[in-house]
């Protein structure tokens, strides 16, 4: 170890094991996955995300969501995401294809909230379907739709308009404290169409050939069958 | 401060000198422990921890790698272990699931989530006799689609259903397996008690009529009552 | 322990030859004067904006209401922007000046000049600020460890090669033949991490992978950065101050090398063991977890040089407050591995995965372990290069209290309340919105634990601004200084 020249050989050897071995593996096994083309349905899985939703993408990532919130669904009896008796966070474990189009994967590692890669396939807290109308009013002010949630409140993602004409279709309906002046509306902006869209957008649901790959526990064996043998 | 408390608080050079602790371990690097009267107990445990560390690790490794595949996410699944088992067959409550599934996605928007259909538009499949009767008739009505007027359970109707297989004209192209699911599903569903659908017998009604290239009215369809 | 070889006298470190510096170590520590007061400085605002940054975004995780009118303040961005200030603008800076200094001392060679490397210092400073200000604005690259926006981070590249070279010049232009602990590990560090950021910013931001290989790629990089770096130098420091200042050789200290190539080999791939239950390959994840359970090997060899050269000295942790912040710091380094080889058991990850515990894993390594050496060996470095005495010992006292207990009560209320948190998500029966009320109490003596630590670090601060006033003061007295030290009462 006194020879500089082989510490630095045992240095660079030492970290090009790994990065060999997990980056450039990875990148040469997975990194070239194509897209599954369903000849049933004629489309190529996953999906490109519409335009707004790509845009709202961008608002999740400017405004930091990744922070709280995971989109990754882990495997059945690895917590409750998924499965048996599981709070139904998505019908099965996120694959490597699921992400495949991303630009930016934002798997995430902190659930301060829950996980959103279904969200845009499973029901909310009182049993119903995410809807533009919910989110919107979630992000305004959690209070209005959820109780005790960490969530604060995005307001800076609407803005106050004066009613000209006709109300807005995309006006919030609020009533007392949180409602606004007489005359006023409160819609979302831009970002937050873009931020709601993108969130609508988020669903796993094809079932791509590896999916499959599920570990089965194998078949108790029944009293009878020990016998089988003998008959 | 005194100079005995925190004395390296101040400027002096206080401990061994840089040289020194160089030098000495300089000679340590390959100087091992005096042994004591008997074995060398150090080195020893040292060598079996490293090592069983090392074997611990490898059985890990190898139970667990799920043959390396870059398609496997579950590291309890073995990709050779389920490639033996040959193509699986599915349950049959995986047919009717899935079945149920391309209804909810496309057939319920016009035939309703609960078979009822619409009245004087759209058939109801719960308790039709188009449904649970032969087989022929009701594989091509999906293959094919069928339009114009139709009687179910006495009632009278008047619409049109695309083709759903994968027919000259058809826009949705849905393999056998998939007719034959949603076929199974419809059969079973809504008090409805029929025999299942197999999606061999669905091959075999689409050869028979590979030449059909539009809907059928519901007099075409009689011969298969 | 029967490996204390400290009765044999050869292999006994020796005293300084006198009580007076050398002349060599004296001109050594004059050269570094400039950069090191400049590092170290900026280290210390950095730290303190951090805190700032760290405090709001804690009160605003148990109080989502404080400042939410704010877009800049919004907790998305705010704690990408603490958990960069403190690292890219506190840590690095604090681990160029410990690690500049410790590669002179111990290669004996004085820095030649500093224009280049304050330039450095100047470049990185600025990176720094430009991308912490640009996460603030909403350029984050929401990529967890290397948040800092593209436009910043080729600075901080071109900075950390002005730097970085100066260690291998001074090395270079040492005089010293053999090649110590402490030095393995800083070579090592300064190679390792260019690599490391090279790759991540190349195969994440700039020309991004594709699907997953983009989480493999940012876990590579952001447990190596712990691992690699951030503990490397903080364990050359250990390597040099534990035998420095209790003049006995390092226990065991053969066993040195086994563990530092060991934790090159498999520590690089143990942080994989995040991504267990994720959609990354399964072989991947168990190459992941194997790893972290081979860590137990230098959990072990640490222990054994470490405790071993302490075992018998502890007194010596009274008078010496170096030795005090470095035994703390060890003592965190062996519960944060001890943690990395829990979390790869997959039924213990199932629970403490996306929880608190791994906030509290990540404070426990960068402020438990290297920030607390870092504390103790700038406490030894300090003095001096500058050549005068620490201004105020009650402030040296305030600050190893309140960072000693704040660690602890922020690491034991995270882990408490991030296990809480595990077992109850891993229930589906408990609805989500009674799992953010049960963590709330948790997460508010976590905020009360930052403010301990706050005060701790003002109370550095302050001290080194002090001292670096007085030391101005006194540049005209240094020669009359040198020539009048005490002598030291032998122990």
């Amino acid at each position: 170890m006194n020879r500089a020249p082989t510490l630095f050989l045992g240095v660079f050897f030492a970290l090009a094991f790994s990065f060999v071995g997990l980056v450039l593996t990875n990148q040469l096994t997975y990194g070239a996955f194509t897209t599954h083309v369903d000849e049933d349905e004629g489309k190529a899985f996953p999906q490109a995300l519409p335009g707004i939703a790509a845009q709202g993408k961008l608002v999740y990532q400017d405004l930091g969501c990744i922070s709280c919130h995971t989109q990754q669904v882990r495997r059945p009896g690895f917590g409750a995401d998924t499965g048996e008796g599981s709070r139904g966070w998505g019908e099965r474990q996120s694959v490597a294809r699921d992400y495949l189009r991303e630009e930016r994967v934002l798997l995430g590692s902190q659930r301060i909230g829950p996980d959103l890669r279904n969200l845009a396939a499973r029901k909310n807290a009182d049993g119903a379907e995410f809807t533009a109308d919910w989110l919107y009013r979630y992000l305004y002010d959690p209070a209005l739709v959820v109780k005790d949630s960490n969530q604060p409140r995005y307001a800076f993602l609407f803005k106050t308009q004066q009613i000209v004409g006709q109300p807005s279709a995309k006006a919030l309906k609020l009533s007392g404290d949180h409602a606004p002046a007489a005359g006023y509306e409160i819609v979302p902006t831009a970002r937050g169409e873009a931020l709601v869209a993108y969130l609508l957008s988020l669903k796993d649901t094809y079932a791509y050939p590896e999916t499959k790959n599920v570990y089965t526990p194998p078949a108790p064996k029944k009293a009878g069958e020990k016998k089988e043998g003998h008959e | 401060m005194s100079a005995d408390q925190n004395h390296n608080l101040s400027a002096g050079d206080s401990g061994a000198s840089d040289d020194s602790i160089q030098k000495v371990h300089a000679e340590l690097v390959s100087k091992k422990p005096e042994p004591k009267e008997g074995f060398k107990t150090m080195p020893l445990f040292l060598l079996g921890f490293v090592s069983t560390m090392i074997f611990v690790t490898s059985i890990y490794v190898v139970h667990y790698r799920a043959g390396f595949s870059p398609m496997v996410y579950d590291e309890r699944f073995d990709p050779k272990a389920a490639a033996g088992s040959g193509v699986k067959e599915l349950t049959p409550e995986q047919v009717v699931a899935a079945g149920k599934k391309a209804f909810v996605q496309t057939c319920a928007a016009c035939h309703q989530n609960t078979g009822v259909g619409v009245a004087g538009v759209y058939p109801p499949l719960a308790g039709s006799e188009w449904v649970v009767g032969n087989e022929e008739r009701v594989i091509r009505v999906l293959l094919h689609g069928l339009s114009g007027p139709i009687d179910v359970e006495g009632k009278h109707f008047n619409g049109a259903m695309p083709a759903f297989g994968k027919v000259t004209g058809g826009g949705y192209n849905w393999n056998e397996e998939k007719v034959s699911q949603v076929l199974t599903y419809i059969r079973q569903e809504w008090g409805n008690k029929a025999a299942p659908i197999t999606k061999d017998k669905v091959a075999e009604v689409l050869a028979k009529e590979k030449a059909r290239a539009k809907p059928w009215t519901s007099g075409e369809l009689d011969p298969f009552k | 322990m029967a490996t204390d070889s400290s009765h044999i006298p050869e292999l006994t470190p020796a005293r300084s030859a006198s009580s007076t510096l050398s002349a060599e170590t004296v001109a050594i520590d004059a050269s570094l004067r400039t950069p090191l007061t400049v590092l170290i400085g900026s280290a210390l605002v950095w730290l303190l904006v951090a805190s700032v940054l760290g405090l709001i975004s804690a009160w605003k995780l148990h109080t989502p209401a404080f400042m939410d009118s704010c877009e800049y303040v919004t907790y998305g961005r705010i704690q990408p922007a603490q958990s960069n200030a403190f690292i890219f603008g506190w840590g690095f800076n604090a681990a160029f000046a410990v690690s500049l200094w410790l590669m002179a001392r111990l290669s004996r060679g004085s820095l030649p000049g500093s224009a280049v490397l304050l330039i450095g210092t100047v470049f990185w400073n600025v990176g720094v600020t430009l991308g912490v200000g640009g996460i603030i604005a909403g350029f984050s690259t929401s990529i967890e460890g290397l948040e800092l926006p593209g436009f910043a981070t080729p600075l901080l590249l071109v900075a950390y090669a002005l730097i970085a070279a100066w260690a291998v010049v001074v090395f270079r232009a040492g005089r010293s033949y053999q090649i110590y602990a402490s030095q393995w590990y800083i070579f090592a560090a300064l190679f390792w991490f260019p690599w490391l950021y090279a790759v991540a910013q190349v195969m994440l931001v700039f020309s991004p992978v594709r699907g997953t290989v983009q989480s493999v790629v940012q876990t590579w990089f952001a447990s190596n950065l712990f691992l690699l770096w951030f503990a490397s130098i903080a364990l050359a420091a250990v390597y040099y101050f534990l035998p420095k200042l209790l003049v006995k050789s390092v226990s065991n200290y053969y066993l040195a090398s086994l563990s530092f190539w060991w934790l090159a080999i498999f520590g690089s791939w143990a942080g994989i063991a995040r991504l267990i239950g994720g959609p990354i390959p399964a072989w991947v994840q168990t190459f992941g977890a194997a790893a972290s359970f081979m860590l137990v090997v230098p959990l072990v060899i640490l222990g054994m040089n470490f405790f071993g050269t302490l075992s018998g000295s502890w007194s010596a942790l009274k008078d010496n407050v170096t030795l005090r912040f470095i035994a703390f710091g060890i003592t965190a380094f062996s519960l944060v591995l001890i943690g990395w080889v829990l979390n790869a058991v997959h039924g213990i990850a199932a629970i403490t995965q996306f929880t608190y515990v791994t906030a509290a894993e990540t404070q426990l390594g960068l402020y438990g372990f290297f920030s607390m050496v870092v504390f103790g060996s700038l406490y030894y470095i300090v003095p001096r290069v500058l050549n005068t005495a620490w201004a105020s010992a009650p402030l040296v006292g305030v600050h190893f209290a309140a960072s000693a207990v704040g660690v602890i009560v922020v690491v034991g209320s995270l882990l408490v309340g991030g296990i809480n948190q595990g077992l109850q998500l891993a229930d589906a029966h408990v609805a989500f919105a009674e799992i953010t009320k049960a963590s709330q109490s948790y997460l508010f003596a976590a905020t009360i634990g930052l403010a301990i630590l706050a005060i701790g670090q003002l109370a550095f601060a302050l001290n080194f601004f002090w001292t670096l006033g007085r030391a101005s003061a006194d540049c005209v007295r240094s020669a009359k200084t040198l020539l009048s030290a005490q002598p030291e009462a032998a122990r």
